[in-house]
This record gives structure tokens, C-alpha cells and sequence, in this order.
């Protein structure tokens, strides 16, 4: 028998090099970037356990499930960590980020999710990022969720860490993800003794193998599948415009919630305020007296091809 | 809480048409009103592209 996912030839390094040269340019970046062969958490934990360590202090915001976990790893990595937490509903302001930065001035890590699939909110990266910058802390952030859907500028928003994947707005699969690497996080990494080495989720394993001897032999196998996935992912954002992808993800998202607000029956948005809503995801809330798990198993039932997940969770307003 | 995806193909009006006609049929099986021709209408001024 023969398939298409089967007997496929190898994936050669400088085709792996040249899958990152196009995430690079997705993301309109000068800095490394590396694919990592694995949903977003790996490079997200690579990432912060290469940065945290015990004595350093990280602000952690948390807008959604997502920063919940940062949290986590940030302290079983002996970090001190400040939680900066808003309402799910709402997003975080740079003003907040501020105020917390100048109540904490040893802060030099922050973690911050650009926007949040589960609870469908977006945050303003591009101001956070200046006065993250002007603080002088290493800036991580979680872009899984917006890449390809808003605007994603790591190098001008001062991102050190950017991690993406391939799995929500891009349309691919969930088992591939990259990160972007500025020069200083390479150095902060490098100088922390306990970043993780010789590990699968060592960043450092992948400058020093694959970076630093010009990418030219990979340091494992890589998954092909995914690989390939990715590449059509890049190719079909080329072909159709990345303005024009993202103009459709921010259109989707209007009309969902003014729909929504339109079709009644006690359906209304999640996300208070539009411009914090993100553009990859509509959360709305079930009306009352009614289980959203049921109303959605339901309309699929119904129409068993439309995009609707009953929520990961139950987070009032606040 | 219930989440439309906007994933990669899923970003179009269609998606989100069909999306809510979903949602809706589902409410007035639960006994609720729904106006799907004002959220068609709703959805066609906001996202006037296919």
C-alpha cells in the first residue's frame, strides 16, 4: 500500500533552514529563529526555564490560562515571581505593566501572552513592549495565538523570547512551534546555570548545534509531517497576503460578536470591549440557565463542521 | 463558555454565518427566540467579503 504521510524522502537541513528563513520573515525578525519539534509548551518551557532562575524576579501577567502556567514554571524554577492578573474578560494596559514594573524594580523576566484562544481576549504587545524595554527586563512572549491573525512585530515591540506555532490562525498542525531569540536573551540563557543542556528543551542545544555551525547539520531527526505542514502553512500566507489574512481573522471576529449580539436568545460576548477582543477566536457567554457544553454539542450535532468548542473553562467576570 | 474558532480556512463569513446558525438552532431547541436574519444581516455589514 501506498499513502501520501508515508515512506516520504528526508527532510534535509537546508530545507529545515529554509522553512525557519520564512518564519523569520513572517515575523518580520532579524533575530534566530528555531523550529522546535514540538506543540508551542516546548519552546514556551524552554524558554522560561532558560531565563528564570533562582534570584531572578518575573512579572508574569496573567490574562487567561495561559499565564497561569508561566506562573508555574516560573517558580519550580526558583524565580521570584509577581503575578499581575486582570479579569479575563479585559485586557492588561501597558499602564498596569508599568506601575507593577516600578513597584518591582529587580523585575528582569516578564512573561505575557499576546492573546488568548480560550478566553478570546488580545493583548497591546506594542506598548507593553516599550515599557518593558525602558525597564530594561527580558521580554517573553506567548504569540501562539496571534500569530497570522494581528499584527506580530517582535523586533519593533522589543520582544527577546517570541514563540509561535502552527496550530490556530495558521491553520496547520499543532506539533511544530518556533521561537525568536534576541541576542541578549542568547546571553541570558547561556549565563544561567541552570538552563536546561543536553535536554529536549534546551535552546541553547539548538544554537550550539545548529545555529553556530551555520545550519547545516540538525542536531535530530526532524518531523517531517509537521515540517511539512508548517511550510504550507508559510506558503499559503505568502500567496494570499499576510494583511489580507489577518483582515479576514479581525472581520471574522467582528462579525461573530455583533452576530451573536444580533441573533439573540441571550447570547452576548465574553470580551467586554472589541479592541480587546482577539482576532483568532470569539468567545461568547451561554445564556444563563443553559450549559454551554450541551448548546454546543447541539449546534454540532446540527452542523458538525463548524469551528465551536464549548470553553475550557468558567471564569466570571470580575 | 463557547468559542467560534477563526482558525486558518474557518476566518471567512461563511464560517461565522454558519457558525451562528448552529448556535442558533441549538438555542431555540432550548426553547429561546433567535433572529437569524438579523445576525445574517449583522454579519454581512461586518464582514462584507465571502
Amino acid at each position: 500500500m501506498t499513502h501520501p504521510f508515508l515512506d516520504l524522502p528526508p527532510l534535509t537541513a537546508a530545507h529545515f533552514a529554509a522553512i525557519e528563513r520564512r518564519v523569520a520573515a513572517l515575523l518580520a525578525t532579524e533575530q534566530d529563529v528555531v523550529i522546535t519539534q514540538g506543540e508551542a509548551l516546548l519552546p514556551l518551557e524552554g524558554c522560561i526555564r532558560g531565563g528564570a532562575r533562582p534570584g531572578s524576579t518575573a512579572l508574569n501577567v496573567v490574562t487567561g490560562p495561559y499565564g497561569q502556567t508561566f506562573g508555574n514554571w516560573l517558580r519550580d524554577c526558583g524565580a521570584e515571581v509577581v503575578d499581575l492578573t486582570v479579569p479575563f474578560h479585559t485586557a492588561v494596559t501597558a499602564g498596569q505593566v508599568a506601575e507593577a514594573l516600578a513597584e518591582h524594580p529587580e523585575i528582569d523576566f516578564v512573561s505575557l501572552v499576546h492573546a488568548e484562544a480560550a478566553t478570546g481576549n488580545t493583548n497591546p504587545v506594542a506598548e507593553i513592549g516599550e515599557v518593558v524595554r525602558a525597564h530594561g527586563a527580558l521580554f517573553m512572549l506567548d504569540a501562539v495565538a496571534s500569530v497570522g491573525a494581528e499584527p506580530l512585530l517582535p523586533d519593533a515591540w522589543g520582544v527577546d523570547l517570541c514563540v509561535i506555532g502552527a496550530q490556530k490562525a495558521m491553520g496547520g498542525p499543532a506539533g511544530v512551534s518556533a521561537v525568536s531569540v534576541s541576542e541578549r536573551a542568547w546571553e541570558r540563557i547561556a549565563a544561567n546555570p541552570a538552563a536546561p543542556r543536553r535536554s529536549y528543551l534546551s535552546l541553547l542545544d539548538w544554537k550550539e548545534r545548529w545555529i553556530d555551525g551555520g545550519r547545516t547539520v540538525l542536531p535530530h531527526a526532524p518531523a517531517q509531517l509537521e515540517m511539512l505542514g508548517l511550510e504550507a502553512c508559510l506558503e499559503r500566507i505568502e500567496e494570499d497576503g499576510l494583511d489580507e489574512v489577518m483582515a479576514a481573522h479581525a472581520s471574522a471576529a467582528a462579525a461573530t460578536r455583533v452576530g451573536a449580539v444580533a441573533l439573540g436568545g441571550g447570547l452576548e460576548p465574553y470580551v467586554l470591549q472589541a479592541r480587546d477582543a482577539a482576532p483568532v477566536a470569539t468567545t461568547l457567554r451561554a445564556p444563563a440557565g443553559t450549559d454551554a457544553s450541551a448548546l454546543v454539542a447541539r449546534a454540532l450535532e446540527l452542523e458538525p463542521s463548524v469551528p465551536l468548542i464549548a470553553g475550557g473553562g468558567r471564569w466570571p467576570r470580575r | 463558555m463557547i468559542r467560534v474558532n477563526h482558525y486558518g480556512a474557518d476566518a471567512t463569513r461563511s464560517a461565522v454565518l454558519t457558525s451562528l446558525a448552529a448556535l442558533g438552532a441549538a438555542l431555540t431547541a432550548t426553547g429561546r427566540q433567535v433572529d437569524f436574519e438579523a445576525a445574517r444581516r449583522a454579519v454581512e455589514e461586518t464582514f462584507p467579503g465571502l
